[in-house]
């Protein structure tokens, strides 16, 4: 039995339907703390509390639908490429006000290309200048925009 | 003659140099997209719409629609000469377009494939011309129960054409009007879902979330597999096709067009949809069945027209209703919204000039397209040696900044970078993002029409099946939901995305 679950929850049925249920639970919490009101005067939590009820219908049946199912995940989760790309936005982010956008792009560019297991260094060097004069060019020179280049 | 004078309006503008210059630029982009696999039309816009906000909002509309219908001449090119279709839409080009190139007519297939285009996208100018209008006219006396019902239909529709199980799509949709929910409710002016955190009071910025689920999402997932060696090529020789072939391939791309012009004005239809079903539609049409699949030239035009049509049409229900047909023109509405402009029924009256020249211009821009393709087809295939290491810093540090030129502020970069971590997961699980892009677009108008709907008939929710048009098109949208659910159905569907 706890064989045919733990299968279950390896299906894209069955994970998904976890994903459905946590966020219509998510929804319903949140929808409960703002007045619901009636169907005529719905207040602000109403609509949200019939899309968090609906999710967790969804989920349930997927759920139930993932005992028969077959499509068991077999790709493994890209770890690196996944932690890579989100640190390179979230640290160019960062770095763009406080530091200026000609440090932020390169550390962009240059951090995100540890997303692929081998890192060439003269074409990311070239990468590296030839995006930054890109988005210098484009932004700054060509659409004018307000963004500080560097700290000092 | 109204129509002659608003088509001349339209050219006026559209031939301006600037929106000649912006058109072209489109349509240049939209190609190389197509050709570039991993890198499709929504990725694009959503990079591309933070810079066009210093431009005027017709110049930034023809150039984003030039982007969309450019990527469906640029998807066929690979997939005619390597078998590789740059975009969904044109999958079934591969099929005997690719054949076609095996047997030394590569040249042939891909000038029926733009020709039949061309053809089509003048047809489907002038369905939107004339169809417009009629349609505009009609929803001026829509209130909001109609324009709920409406919406449900296209969400519903959007959840039957996405790949994958539809259960899956149904809560994409589901959760996408979830974070659609996000900010200060316009009713009661309470914060929702908002954590405290007071930059999310006006919400998830549109820009963001696109680029986060399509962006972001997609490279984390393709940035391991893509290492592209060097595809076969097939020698492009002659262009010209025989008159066995025009002879052959005319009536199939008069069938394409308006299969193609009817599935695209349908609330979730598009070109992916009309280039299958023009395809199965030739294969029965024609009375020799048995060449479909070893390079049968209506193959090639049946689809290639049909997706190209609908394409253009799909630019209707948006802009006449409010109401985005598909992904894309979800995307070409939030666009709008950007330069402040609403779509629905009053943008013929108000803003004439800007659904002309839009009109117009797609004409213009299926020309370029032509002369861009044909005479250049070698260079575009060149660009598909183009590593993909080379390609996603570059996609990354222009929706970077792209995000942060919305309002100057980095916080939407953080809520972009969540989306793609979850926007990977999701994808990973086999939900569809384009339904969860429709569903937050159409979330914070479905609910304000919910809840008008609903003080109107004092909490009646008969309403919707009293009104007549409001009957009709939850009908509509029940039957669809009917059809697809039935077990027969849902076989055949999935047949037909195992194909893709």
């Amino acid at each position: 039995m706890s064989n045919i679950l733990a299968r279950a929850l390896r299906t894209t049925d069955g994970q998904s339907g976890l994903v459905f249920m946590a966020v219509g639970i998510i929804a319903v919490v949140g929808a409960s703390q703002y007045p619901i009101g009636t169907l005529a005067r719905m207040g602000p939590g109403f609509f949200p509390l019939c899309l968090g009820v609906m999710l967790i219908v969804v989920g349930l049946i997927s759920l139930a639908g993932s005992l028969r199912s077959d499509d068991v995940i077999a790709e493994p989760v890209s770890v690196r490429a996944l932690v890579v790309i989100t640190l390179a936005v979230v640290v160019s982010a960062l770095l763009l006000l406080q530091a200026g956008l000609l440090v932020a792009i390169p550390a962009l560019v240059i951090i995100s290309a540890f997303a692929s297991p081998s890192v060439k260094w003269l074409p990311l060097l070239v990468t590296t200048v030839v995006l930054t004069a890109l988005a210098y060019g484009v932004f700054v020179w060509g659409l004018n925009m307000q963004i500080p280049l560097v700290w000092w | 003659m109204d129509l002659l004078a608003n088509l001349e309006l339209g050219f006026g503008v559209s031939l301006s140099l600037g929106n000649l210059f912006y058109c072209f630029v489109g349509v240049l982009l939209g190609t190389a997209i197509g050709v570039l696999p991993g890198l499709g039309p929504m990725a694009t816009i959503a990079m591309l719409l933070p810079m066009t906000y210093a431009l005027d909002p017709i110049t930034a509309l023809i150039m984003l629609a030039g982007i969309y219908y450019g990527a469906q001449y640029g998807g066929s090119t690979t997939a005619i000469l390597i078998n590789l279709p740059g975009e969904a839409s044109a999958v079934v080009t591969a099929i005997d377009g690719h054949k076609m190139a095996q047997q030394g007519r590569a040249g042939v297939a891909l000038a029926v494939a733009a020709l039949a285009s061309l053809f089509a996208g003048t047809i489907s100018t002038a369905v939107i011309a004339g169809f417009s209008p009629i349609l505009a006219s009609l929803a001026l006396s829509f209130r909001s129960p109609e324009y709920f019902s409406l919406m449900i239909l296209g969400l519903i529709a959007a959840v039957i054409l996405a790949h994958g199980p539809i259960l899956r799509a149904i809560a994409m949709v589901l959760i996408g009007l979830l974070l659609g929910c996000i900010g200060v409710d316009v009713n009661s002016g309470v914060a929702r879902f908002t954590f405290g955190a007071l930059e999310l009071s006006s919400g998830i910025d549109f820009v963001a979330i696109s680029m986060g689920i399509f962006a972001f999402a997609e490279i984390i997932a393709h940035v391991r597999d893509k290492t592209t060696g060097s595809p076969k090529l097939y020698e492009v020789t002659s262009l010209w096709p025989t008159r066995q072939d025009v002879k052959r391939s005319a009536p199939a791309a008069v069938r394409g067009t308006l299969l193609g012009s009817l599935l695209g004005l349908m609330p979730g239809g598009g070109a992916t949809l009309a280039s299958f079903s023009a395809y199965s539609v030739e294969k029965r049409a024609s009375k020799r069945p048995q060449e479909f699949g070893q390079g049968a030239i209506e193959g090639v035009a049946g689809p290639e027209a049909a997706n190209n049509a609908a394409a253009q049409t799909s630019f209707i229900p948006m802009l006449t209703l409010g109401i985005p047909a598909n992904g894309v023109m979800a995307l070409m509405m939030g666009a709008m919204m950007i330069h402040n402009i609403a779509p629905g029924p009053q943008i013929l009256t108000q803003n004439t000039q800007l659904f002309w020249a839009l009109v117009t211009s797609m004409w213009i821009g299926n020309f370029m397209l032509i002369v861009l393709n044909l005479p250049m087809v070698g260079l575009w295939v060149k660009l598909i040696s183009i590593p993909y290491r080379y390609l996603y810093p570059a996609i990354l540090v222009f929706c970077v900044i792209g995000i942060f030129s919305i309002d100057n502020q980095t916080f939407q970069i953080f809520v972009a970078a969540g989306l793609g971590v979850a926007g990977y997961f999701l994808a990973r699980l086999k939900c569809e993002m384009a339904p969860l892009l429709l569903g937050f677009v159409l979330g914070p108008m479905l609910e304000e029409n919910f809840r008008r709907s609903m003080q109107i008939s004092r909490g009646n929710l008969s309403i919707f099946v009293t009104q007549p048009i409001s009957a009709c098109v939850l009908a509509v949208a029940l039957v669809l939901l009917i059809v697809v659910l039935s077990p027969r159905m849902r076989r055949k569907r999935e047949d037909v995305f195992a194909e893709s």
